[in-house]
């Protein structure tokens, strides 16, 4: 039975209002049970505290007054984000925030990618080749998006310059990102002053996109 | 005269029973009425506030098994919190769907003072990544940067940008390269070796940035 607010009635005959109340009684601890520490748990220590928050999706942003801050459950072209409100009721400029990012790919590969609030994805990761990156290649970023950022820094060299002598750090430069979003969220990778034909083993990226 | 035992109010959920006469379930009502008064009271505004009730005022989150997996369905986030070894409790989210878990936030945030030409502050990102940053002022054409605190199990990303210009040219100086970078005990990273680039110059000061998966 759900929960009923307009029990007992002056009227109502008591054992009418014993199976009402009862029914109010169970419904209070099933439903706080949901996300809570139960109430006929056996530690009232841990009364009022949470297991877990689920968050159902919110129509509107919340108002906040001074003081207060909200986080909730948002849509975004149909899936669920977090987003935190600063107070905004009586200051219009503070704007929500969003605090995740629809998916995320981390673990032990050599590209990964992360969010920040914003949300921003940040992209990490390396590009490998013993026999040297080649100078132009185009490393494109998944999932897409627009790359604000992009740098990279280079690691390892070749060994050899195709057989002519030894190459060593001391002679390259570094490897930059260039053409940025050209094509869509893609950069260059671009050897500078005796890296041209490609000597860096590994070149490691950081990318910021929105 | 001895003081009797302090008593253990609990909610049941169970009362009133069917032939119950109000003196039966008195006792119970007023326990569970203040079960729900201090329940709600704490992390909550509490039911008798004249504003704001229903508002929460703070999230505590128990702790859960590391085995639980909480229903999420379609539109939901769940939001909570697990212990993660060598670290302490941290936030997990699972997205709509029960899709696979993540942890949110990681390790702590603060900086450490600096030592031996660089200094050293981190943060995470969520999914169990360390981000370690700061600035470097090497004297020389190598330099150890070191990554703390050292729980890089797996180094991701380096991004070294340099702020100074050549003095002889007047030209931005390069990055300088990496050779290396290095476990300071098994499967942990500790070091990233860098070497100077083109020709003789010695590395330039930099700001950095190295992402490592703990």
């Amino acid at each position: 039975m759900s929960y009923n607010t307009a029990i007992p009635q002056s009227s109502d005959a008591r054992a009418q209002s014993q199976k009402q109340i009862l029914a109010n009684f169970q419904a209070i601890a099933r439903v706080w049970a949901d996300n809570h520490y139960p109430l006929n748990g056996t530690d009232n220590e841990f009364y009022g505290m949470h297991t877990v928050l689920t968050m159902r999706p919110q129509i509107d942003h919340p108002e906040t007054d001074i003081g207060q801050i909200a986080l909730y459950n948002k849509l975004v072209g149909g899936i669920p984000e977090l987003f935190f409100m600063p107070q905004n009721q009586h200051i219009p400029t503070q704007k929500p925030i969003q605090l995740t990012y629809p998916s995320i790919s981390t673990g032990s590969g050599g590209t990964q990618y992360s969010f920040v609030a914003g949300p921003f994805i940040v992209y990490m990761g390396f590009i490998q080749n013993v026999a040297g990156v080649p100078n132009g290649q185009v490393i494109t970023l998944m999932p897409g998006n627009t790359l604000l950022y992009a740098g990279l820094t280079s690691a390892g060299v070749k060994g050899t310059d195709g057989g002519t002598g030894i190459i060593s750090p001391l002679t390259l430069t570094a490897s930059f990102a260039t053409n940025l979003n050209s094509p869509a969220n893609s950069f260059t990778i671009t050897h500078g002053l005796n890296g041209i034909n490609g000597f860096m083993q590994v070149v490691y990226y950081l990318a910021i996109g929105v | 005269m001895a003081i009797p035992p302090e008593k253990t109010i609990v909610f049941n959920p169970a009362t009133p029973q069917p032939k119950d006469i109000i003196e039966d379930s008195q006792e119970s009502f007023l326990d569970n009425f203040q079960v729900l008064y201090d329940s709600f009271k704490k992390n909550h505004i509490p039911l008798d506030a004249t504003s704001n009730a229903g508002n929460h005022t703070n999230l505590q989150l128990l702790q859960q098994p590391k085995d639980t997996d909480f229903q999420t369905d379609q539109g939901e986030i769940s939001v909570y919190t697990k212990n993660v070894e060598g670290q302490t409790d941290q936030i997990f989210l699972r997205y709509q769907g029960n899709q696979d878990e993540f942890q949110y936030t990681n390790y702590q945030i603060y900086s450490i003072s600096p030592k031996n030409r660089q200094t050293f502050f981190f943060t995470f990102l969520p999914g169990k990544i360390i981000v370690y940053f700061g600035v470097i002022t090497p004297k020389g054409s190598t330099f150890d940067l070191e990554i703390k605190p050292r729980i890089a199990k797996n180094i991701i990303g380096v991004n070294l940008c340099p702020f100074n210009v050549s003095s002889n040219t007047g030209f931005p100086l390069y990055p300088p390269f990496i050779n290396s970078c290095v476990e300071t005990s098994p499967g942990i990273f500790g070091i990233v070796s860098l070497q100077t680039t083109f020709l003789s110059e010695n590395i330039p000061p930099c700001s950095y940035i190295v992402f490592a998966n703990v």
